[in-house]
């Protein structure tokens, strides 16, 4: 009898201390979400977000009380920014404008240089050491949205930047149809960069194009294939698009029929062509371009300086061809990256955070930026801009930006069957039918989806 | 069938010469690539020759000048005061276990061996979290001083290569000494230490190349406190895919500058391992 009270009174005993220790967990995490919740004011959700007023980033400026609610008036607010190395000077500036504006109150801001592309593993290692607000890469929004990393945008901010920004910008900083973070740039994408003393403008147009300038002087034209952010030109021209389902697991939308024709037009133009080079173009394209045994390559923005240097006064870019399926010149269709500023999660300062970023994200920030950085806006308007039309890179950012598919909604199985299947396509030693395009089409979405 | 002995050797000679010249150039190629690379006044980052057509000293002027964006000068201090006081901490430490492991004898000796041993087996990196959290909570992480505690707390695990070599001390030493009137301590600092001297270098050297060397700790501990980095960081950020076009021959520049300061103390080091080790202590 009484080692059976003793066991029901262990069982119950330990019961009691499992159920403490949740306890104390889901209070902590209640806390950090209700806290969040409260800095976004909670209106994210779908049926009051006709009511939100949008709020622009002057009216922010003018306004302390609306944008800062009671933070700083009476405690010391201290943020930590973090930017890239080389843009840190600009970000100190633009910081300190915004502390300035609000002066009264008693914010300080720490920029601090850390890399965009790695961003997302930086603040999930420790959320509560890592920056208040950071830059990354849109690539890191599959890691930092679904495990909550960064918190929801005030309704009035995000109204007024769904109202401003790129679709495509928008779709990458948004989760479940919420946005969670503020486009800062809308140029992380890849074209041609091209030496104009050697091949035309209208030469450099179409693919079929390309390859005769290159055959005809016996120089190459590169561009990474067998990269799976390179890659998925072939599926996505022939109008394929990819999404994640609730569980996390890639959903392609491609049409086979559609995907092998466009392959095959890929196969007959390049494979069998010696002077189109499947390299890493992101290492290799600059001094291909600077010693001329190459006309022509794809990259990205991030290559700009390289390549100015490279080229000189020879340097051009453009979109990306067009290819000739089914006899028709069709639009090669890119992956399109953006750049995004988060507001942690976890910060102490909530509306300030979200002030902050609204303001880096703003018009003139991104002007700022696009004069000494070179960053390509993501506000619809500037786009439109003579700033752009005038700049040989953005120009051809954006056109390729209107033939695109944004960089969201990717698993991590997506990028190696991907580039797999572009290598397949131009190697001639690979059985390039229908039969065999429609093999390895099949092996690609196989490899991706397979759980 | 070679008959003579002299064909036979010089047959057999020129085979293993030339295995060890192919050898000796597979390993000393990235060096003299890395060097040549390091010199070059090359624009372009890649390129399809490997001895480049004209030569500058510029990479270095600007690694150390140029500190806006990657402050390697700074990162080399840094490195040079991590890898400094846990060298000292860690030899003497090192040294002290193993003399005591060699000489005493207490209960628990061969547990604590065996312990010690054991958990020396383990990977770094497999604590490494959790040492991030503790130095947290105690405030020391992001900070060089939270590096240079973890580098030479543990180095004392280390203590079997020295141990082994105390061992062939001859203990005829430790009993005259104690016979004169000397201490344990006295012993140790006297009469062993300066009779091993290959074997405090050995200690030194590893215990500064560990943490000059070291990656994965210093980036999981300084995370984003640019200026506590270490050069292995900066190296590292150098290599990113936005900054490699512009930071690359930088890069080759610090990578060379690292070899300086090991280089420099194994020169400085290298006569004591040639000197006798106990030559003329105990007479036969």
């Amino acid at each position: 009898m009484f080692s059976k009270t003793k066991k029901v009174a262990g069982v119950a005993l330990a019961a009691a201390m499992v159920v403490t220790a949740f306890a104390g967990c889901g209070g902590g995490s209640n806390g950090s979400s209700s806290n969040t919740s409260s800095g976004s004011n909670s209106n994210t959700s779908a049926s009051s977000k006709q009511e939100v007023k949008a709020i622009t980033v002057d009216e922010m400026l003018k306004d302390a009380d609306l944008a800062l609610k009671d933070e700083g008036k009476n405690e010391q607010v201290s943020l930590k920014v973090w930017a890239p190395s080389d843009a840190l000077d600009t970000f100190e500036e633009q910081c300190k404008a915004f502390t300035d504006n609000f002066s009264d109150r008693k914010i300080k801001i720490e920029v601090v240089a850390q890399g965009e592309s790695d961003a997302a593993a930086n603040v999930m290692n420790d959320p509560s050491a890592a920056a208040d607000v950071f830059g990354f890469v849109s690539d890191q929004a599959s890691k930092l949205y679904p495990g909550g990393y960064v918190s929801p945008v005030r309704a009035q901010y995000a109204a007024a930047i769904k109202d401003t920004n790129l679709q495509g910008a928008i779709d990458v900083a948004s989760n479940d149809g919420n946005l969670v973070s503020f486009p800062e740039t809308g140029d992380n994408g890849y074209f041609i960069y091209y030496n104009k003393s050697l091949i035309s403008e209208d030469q450099i147009k179409s693919l079929e194009g390309i390859m005769k300038a290159c055959d005809d002087q016996g120089k190459n034209f590169m561009m990474n294939l067998g990269n799976g952010f390179y890659g998925c030109v072939i599926p996505l021209t022939a109008g394929g698009t990819y999404e994640l389902d609730a569980d996390g697991n890639q959903v392609l939308n491609y049409d086979k029929d559609k995907t092998v024709k466009v392959a095959k037009a890929f196969a007959d133009l390049l494979a069998n062509d010696s002077h189109f080079v499947n390299d890493d173009t992101d290492k290799v394209l600059a001094s291909q371009l600077r010693t001329k045994k190459a006309l022509a390559g794809v990259s990205g923005t991030w290559k700009l300086n390289a390549m100015k240097k490279a080229l000189g006064d020879d340097f051009a870019c453009a979109k990306l061809p067009t290819i000739k399926v089914d006899g028709k010149d069709t639009d090669m269709i890119s992956m399109f990256g953006y750049k995004l500023i988060g507001v942690n999660a976890n910060t102490k300062y909530p509306y300030t955070a979200q002030a902050l970023a609204y303001y880096l994200s703003g018009e003139k920030c991104q002007q700022e930026r696009m004069e000494k950085l070179g960053w390509g806006p993501s506000i619809t308007k500037m786009v439109e801009s003579d700033d752009v039309k005038n700049n040989t890179c953005l120009k051809a950012v954006y056109e390729q930006q209107a033939h695109s598919v944004p960089q969201i909604g990717l698993a991590g199985s997506f990028w190696d069957p991907t580039g797999a299947f572009g290598s397949y396509c131009v190697e001639k030693k690979n059985d390039l039918t229908e039969a065999g395009l429609g093999k390895a089409f099949d092996d690609m979405v196989k490899s991706i989806t397979a759980v | 069938m070679i008959k003579s002995y002299k064909a036979r050797r010089t047959v057999a000679n020129t085979l293993i010469y030339v295995i060890l010249t192919i050898l000796s150039i597979i390993w000393i190629l990235p060096l003299v690539w890395i060097v040549m690379t390091s010199f070059s006044g090359e624009e372009a980052t890649f390129i399809d020759h490997v001895i480049p057509t004209s030569w500058t000293f510029d990479h270095y002027i600007d690694l150390f000048t140029n500190t806006k964006v990657f402050d390697y000068p700074r990162a080399f201090l840094n490195t040079l005061i991590i890898s400094i006081f846990s060298c000292i901490i860690s030899t003497f430490s090192v040294l002290m276990v193993s003399y005591a492991f060699s000489r005493l004898r207490f209960k628990a000796r061969k547990p604590f061996m065996n312990v010690a041993m054991i958990l020396g087996m383990f990977p770094g990196f497999m604590t490494m979290i959790a040492i991030y959290y503790i130095l947290k909570v105690v405030g020391l992480s992001q900070n060089i001083v939270g590096l240079i505690i973890v580098y030479s707390a543990g180095a004392a695990l280390n203590y079997f290569i020295s141990k082994g070599f105390f061992d062939t001390v001859p203990k005829a030493l430790d009993e005259a000494a104690t016979i004169d009137g000397a201490t344990k301590n006295q012993i140790f600092w006297k009469i062993i230490l300066p009779m091993s001297k290959p074997i405090v270098v050995y200690t030194v050297l590893t215990t500064f190349i560990a943490p000059w060397t070291d990656f994965i700790l210093a980036k999981m501990l300084l995370r984003d406190a640019t200026d506590q980095y270490t050069v292995a960081l900066v190296l590292w950020n150098m290599t990113d895919k936005e900054k490699v076009d512009t930071f690359f021959y930088n890069f080759c520049a610090g990578a060379v500058i690292v070899a300086v300061p090991i280089t420099a103390l194994f020169l400085k080091m290298q006569k004591f391992y040639v000197e006798g080790i106990t030559g003329g202590a105990v007479k036969g």
